[in-house]
């Protein structure tokens, strides 16, 4: 069987891609914008240079609002309530209200040490945390975004060589509050947040920087890519004396280098994984990492992935962002 | 005096009495038996003169060859179910070397019978009752005199008695004798009984009783000369070795043994020794300090088993220079051997003409010798020791022999880090690294002496060894399982400490396997088998390249001529081949602009399979365009300017375009579409008979099992007929000009060697054409010129041209004189030829002409 085709391909600005984010939005009211209440509305889309983000409506499929912005966008995000969060290159980060079809700019706080690490935001309580690096080289800051107060410093010991964060993924088990964080060394550590204590770190690459990571809570497992040809999937155990490990389940090795993005589908079936070099999106089975589908349309690196989850299955999305200014969005597996 | 007067007239008598009851014995056969007692007792009491002596060993004769038959028949019986006779109760009491001999003297005289049978019975009682032991023993008593010469050749006498008993009892009895008298079990036998007389003899010397061993060493020696050493020394030595480890009487002994071997047994019994001794520190422990004492010795060990022999194990080796190093007196002696090393290493013209083995044999006792080199001597000899590496090195790698240049580069990169106190000048070489390298670099590593439990061992050996002669001894029947017994603790011993080591291998190999298969067990229980998701088609997954691949041969060329772009080179180079055979026409057009760009071609890239791909493309190039490309590339092979790797380049290509065009039949798989075939042709239908519309039904209704697609071969035109020539003529045509870049009768001589193959090939390839007479009668003009080339590479090619001109042109060579001539020098190669695999190869040929021709006068006839 041949693999599908795209839904449909957007394309505005002569920008690259970098971050994808799909959004239901409702509004203040609680009315949903969307013609369709179940299906999503809209997707955000973070472009390079200054291509700024743009809100692309999916039934339209045009750009319904645009942030501007001088710089780079690195990574975007938003919440039911209408907040749009977006980090640029040069370390503002920035929290966006839409409400009434107006963009209204809500606050924004300096990130030191950008370099490719995205931010990871997680609505809790009606507040926005936000993981982004810190002031140190290794150090990850958990922020109250809403707020604007810095919450949490997740330094590691001095000796400990991790080089440059590259991504981060904050997430809930167990009412504790989890981060995963990857490095430029190839391990992954897991933090405590409030306690602001590293549980454990291991090394799924060999000297190589941690490209991208995903984690699932609901199997507690997760999965990672690098500039190499090996897809890595982890999982977190706690042992009999509660204790935190990262253990490797799984390894798979791709034909060609290069993982630029990596998603797991919240529903916990397959992952996506945009190639480096060969412009195409990978889907593999989540469970045994089985590679099931190379999806091709892209010609540039495809240098982000977002599934949108249904509880109707038909009505997953997902979206792939490349380097040659197109998004296109699929469907697949949907049964 | 008067005693020994007495007790010989008491003899006498006794004796006397003896024959004449043997003369008497048909009327009353207790008589003799009577006699034979009184005697038996008179043996306890009285003491035995020389000349008693010589009438016993006739009385024992005569009553074995002259007595009775009836009492003959008497006693074996008494023998063979009682275990006992009163004529075996005498040799018992008997003195055991005057029994020995008395015996096989009178077993000489017999034929087969009753009385042979006797006789061989009692020699079996001899050995069984351990009377061996004892006349060692007996032997061991007797002190030392020298200048006896009768006494010596008495000696030489029963010793050559001793070792051929098995060979005449053999002959005798006509192959129907007891199971200890088998060649290999009748000497463990000795070697069990000797190993007791070693041990009964250290502990006389313990208890400071005089020794003597010139026997036991006259013994040991005559065996080893009469190759017995394996079966003989192969059980005594562990023994020794095993005791020698702790107890110095032992090794007082052993050297003691070892000094007295006379000097023309001296060679085969060292040589056992040194090649079976597990470490070299036993060496001391059994030579003592020989070395300095005994030159023959000397010459053994450091000239003869080092640069005349050859022995395909290293252990040789091993012991014989870690012996020499290990004692500071003898030390000197391991440089002096390595120079001698040397100059034979590095004489170019020892490499040409010994065989590989020996060479590899003089290699490694270099690298011996440089292990055990002590660091003041390497600064000594420091000048000496690169002034020899230099015309080695050179020597070595203009060899035409890829396995000799390796071991140059081996020894090479040995000799100058050890030179080399600076390690400024130190030589590195990449060569293949495979089991024969690792063989050669292990030399270089220390070897650990072996755990006290191996000697144990081998003491348990030795008793395990013992206890199955007994067995076998004692068992009336055959035994083959017990020979196999001794043999694999012989191997046991050989075996030494890498027995050992395999041994924890082993478990460890055992460990990771199982592991492997639990790893397996994992993955199986979480396989993709199991996952509910159904892939796509995958087969749109490709290896991610830059650039695409060229769609047409001129694109493909323009690829080429890119120099600095490595994908779009390797994409075009390994796309050109089949862009040719897709389309010829065109790639006949560029044939030669294309053949240019190739053979000039750089591996800048290090690109994966440049070399077959560029070569292969080549090919093609020329059996699309034959004439052309191979008026070319001839032309260039004699050109200025190229290497001699472009040259062997232009060779291969030649003759696998000549591979490609001469290919009579192209096999391809065709399916069984015959009804297809059919069905295209309706009107014919009409037009054939009901028979054939019946057939077809039935083979269109008919399941056949088990025959697969059918191989159907397509006769093809040689296309090479027409072409031959523009291939072969301009190669061979300038072979004796000298160029610039190229001597090929010189020194380039491995390019000669590789045309040679090439014209053999082509012509070959030729085979069925019209062409082909003249061009085997010019190939075997060829070889002429070449046939006493100095190189063997070359004059094995020129044996292979021979056979390939005999194999194509086949009767038409017959009655050329020129044949005559080859044939003439086959036969002289065959025979005198340094080279082994050239004479291997001549004899090959030699036998092929023949085969051949012989076949063709058949069908003439």
């Amino acid at each position: 069987m041949e693999p599908p085709s795209p839904l449909f391909v957007l394309k505005k600005a002569a920008e690259s891609i970098t971050d994808l984010h799909f959004w239901c939005k409702v509004s203040m009211d609680g009315k949903n914008r969307g013609s369709d209440q179940q299906s999503p509305s809209h997707l955000i889309a973070g472009y390079t240079n200054q291509g700024g983000v743009d809100i692309w409506n999916l039934h339209s499929r045009r750009v319904e609002s645009h942030i501007p912005s001088d710089h780079g966008i690195i990574s975007v995000w938003g919440n039911a309530n209408g907040e749009i969060v977006s980090l640029n290159r040069e370390g503002e980060l920035k929290l966006f209200v839409i409400s009434d079809d107006k963009l209204k700019f809500k606050g924004q706080i300096h990130v030191p040490n950008v370099g490719f690490c995205k931010a990871s935001c997680l609505f809790q309580n009606n507040v926005i945390l936000t993981a982004v690096t810190g002031e140190e080289k290794s150090s990850i800051s958990v922020w109250n975004f809403t707020e604007q107060v810095l919450l949490w410093r997740l330094t590691p010991s001095e000796n400990s060589m991790l080089g440059m964060v590259m991504c981060t993924k904050l997430f809930i088990n167990d009412s504790l509050l989890l981060l995963i964080g990857g490095y430029e060394n190839g391990s992954v550590s897991l933090w405590n947040v409030n306690e602001e204590v590293m549980m454990c770190n291991i090394a799924l690459y060999d000297s190589v920087p941690i490209m991208c990571l995903d984690f699932n809570t609901a199997t507690m497992c997760g999965v990672a890519g690098s500039p190499t040809e090996i897809v890595t999937k982890f999982e977190i155990r706690v042992d009999d004396n509660k204790k935190h490990g990262i253990h490797i389940t799984k390894t798979r090795t791709l034909p060609n280098e290069g993982i630029a993005d990596i998603k797991i589908r919240p529903d916990s079936k397959i992952i996506a994984a945009g190639g480096w070099h060969d412009g195409s999106v990978r889907i593999f089975s989540f469970k045994t990492l089985k590679p099931l589908a190379i999806l091709k349309y892209h010609d540039g690196t495809v240098q982000s992935i977002a599934f949108y989850h249904h509880s109707d299955s038909s009505k997953q999305l997902l979206a792939s962002g490349s380097e040659t200014h197109k998004i296109a969005v699929w469907k697949i597996y949907n049964d | 005096m008067a005693t020994q007067f007495n007790s010989e007239t008491k003899w006498l008598s006794a004796i006397r009495r003896c024959h004449s009851a043997i003369s008497r014995n048909k009327i009353d056969s207790t008589l003799l038996n009577n006699e034979l007692i009184e005697l038996t007792k008179l043996l306890k009491t009285e003491s035995i003169s020389s000349k008693i002596q010589a009438n016993l060993q006739n009385l024992l004769e005569n009553i074995i060859i002259n007595a009775d038959i009836e009492w003959v028949q008497n006693s074996l019986d008494d023998i063979c179910v009682k275990k006992d006779s009163t004529l075996n109760q005498f040799y018992n009491s008997y003195a055991p070397r005057s029994s020995f001999l008395s015996l096989t003297s009178a077993f000489n005289k017999l034929n087969v019978g009753v009385r042979q049978h006797l006789c061989l019975k009692l020699l079996e009682e001899y050995f069984k009752n351990r009377r061996f032991s004892a006349f060692l023993l007996e032997e061991s008593s007797k002190t030392d005199r020298k200048h006896d010469y009768q006494q010596q050749t008495i000696t030489i006498n029963l010793l050559s008695v001793i070792n051929s008993l098995p060979g005449k009892i053999a002959n005798n009895t006509h192959g129907k004798f007891s199971d200890i008298f088998h060649h290999e079990q009748f000497f463990q036998l000795l070697a069990v009984q000797t190993g007791d007389v070693l041990v009964a003899l250290v502990n006389n010397v313990r208890k400071e009783k005089n020794v003597s061993v010139a026997f036991l060493a006259r013994m040991i020696g005559q065996f080893c000369l009469n190759g017995k050493a394996d079966v003989f020394l192969g059980i005594l030595l562990p023994l020794c070795v095993a005791n020698c480890n702790t107890d110095f009487v032992w090794r007082r002994i052993v050297q003691k043994i070892i000094y007295s071997i006379p000097e023309r047994c001296l060679e085969p019994t060292v040589l056992f020794i040194t090649k079976s001794l597990p470490w070299y520190g036993c060496m001391e422990w059994i030579y003592g300090d020989l070395i300095k004492k005994n030159m023959k010795f000397k010459f053994l060990l450091l000239h003869k088993f080092i640069l005349v022999k050859c022995f395909p194990e290293s252990n040789i080796l091993k012991n014989i220079i870690g012996y020499v190093a290990d004692n500071i007196t003898t030390q000197n002696l391991v440089l002096e051997t390595l120079k001698k090393l040397l100059s034979v290493w590095s004489d170019s013209s020892s490499i040409k003409h010994v065989s590989y083995e020996q060479h590899k044999y003089v290699t490694q006792a270099i690298l011996i010798c440089i292990r055990h080199l002590a660091k003041h001597q390497v600064d000594q000899n420091q000048h000496e020791l690169t002034m020899w590496l230099a015309p080695g090195m050179s020597s070595h790698l203009d060899s035409t022999d890829p396995k000799i240049r390796r071991l140059g580069m081996i020894a090479g990169e040995v000799i100058s880090e050890k030179a080399n106190i600076k390690g400024t000048n130190k030589l590195e070489f990449g060569y293949e690294k495979d089991d024969e390298t690792k063989e050669l670099t292990d030399l270089l590593a220390i070897e650990p002496a072996p755990p006290e439990e191996y000697y144990q061992s081998l003491c348990q050996d030795f008793v395990t060894v013992k206890e199955a002669v007994i067995s076998v001894i004692n068992k009336p029947s055959c035994n083959i399982g017990s020979v196999t017994t001794f043999t694999t603790s012989k191997a046991t011993f050989l075996e030494v400490l890498s027995g050992k080591t395999s041994k924890t291998k082993g478990t460890e190999g055992e460990k990771s396997k199982n592991q492997e298969i639990d790893d397996i067990s994992e993955e199986s229980s979480d396989s993709d088998e199991d996952d509910d998701l159904h892939p796509y088609d995958l087969s749109n997954d490709e290896v991610y390249t830059k650039v695409k691949a060229p769609m047409y041969i001129r694109d493909c060329m323009e690829g080429l001529l890119q120099q600095d772009n490595r994908d779009k080179m390797e994409i075009c180079l390994t796309s050109a081949k089949r862009l040719i055979e897709e389309d010829p026409v065109s790639a006949g057009e560029i044939s030669l602009e294309l053949c240019k760009i190739l053979l000039l071609l750089e591996d800048t890239f290090a690109l994966d399979n440049f070399a077959l791909l560029r070569i292969s493309t080549m090919a093609a190039l020329a059996a699309v365009n034959p004439e052309k490309v191979a008026d070319y590339l001839t032309g260039e092979f004699y050109a200025d300017n190229y290497s001699l790797q472009h040259r062997l380049d232009i060779l291969d290509v030649l003759t696998s375009a000549a591979g490609i065009l001469s290919a009579t039949e192209k096999i391809d798989e065709v399916k069984n579409d015959s009804i297809q075939l059919k069905s295209n042709s309706s009107e014919v239908e009409q037009q054939e008979s009901w028979r054939e519309i019946v057939d077809r039904r039935i083979e269109s209704k008919t399941r056949r099992f088990g025959k697969g697609k059918k191989k159907i071969s397509i006769p093809r035109e040689n296309k090479f007929g027409q072409v031959a020539g523009c291939f072969f003529y301009p190669l061979i045509s300038a072979y004796d000009k000298r160029l610039k870049t190229m001597d090929l009768m010189g020194n380039d001589s491995i390019v000669l060697g590789r045309l040679l193959y090439s014209v053999g090939t082509i012509v070959y390839s030729a085979t069925n054409t019209l062409a082909v007479n003249s061009m085997a009668t010019s190939l075997l003009e060829f070889v002429i010129q070449v046939q006493f080339h100095s190189e063997a590479y070359v004059r094995q090619a020129a044996l292979f041209c021979v056979s390939m001109a005999v194999i194509s042109a086949g009767r038409n060579l017959v009655k050329l004189d020129i044949m005559g001539e080859v044939t003439d020098w086959i036969h002289e190669t065959m025979y005198k030829d340094v080279n082994t695999k050239t004479r291997e190869l001549a004899a090959q040929t030699a036998f092929m002409i023949k085969n051949y021709f012989s076949k063709e006068l058949e069908v003439n006839r």
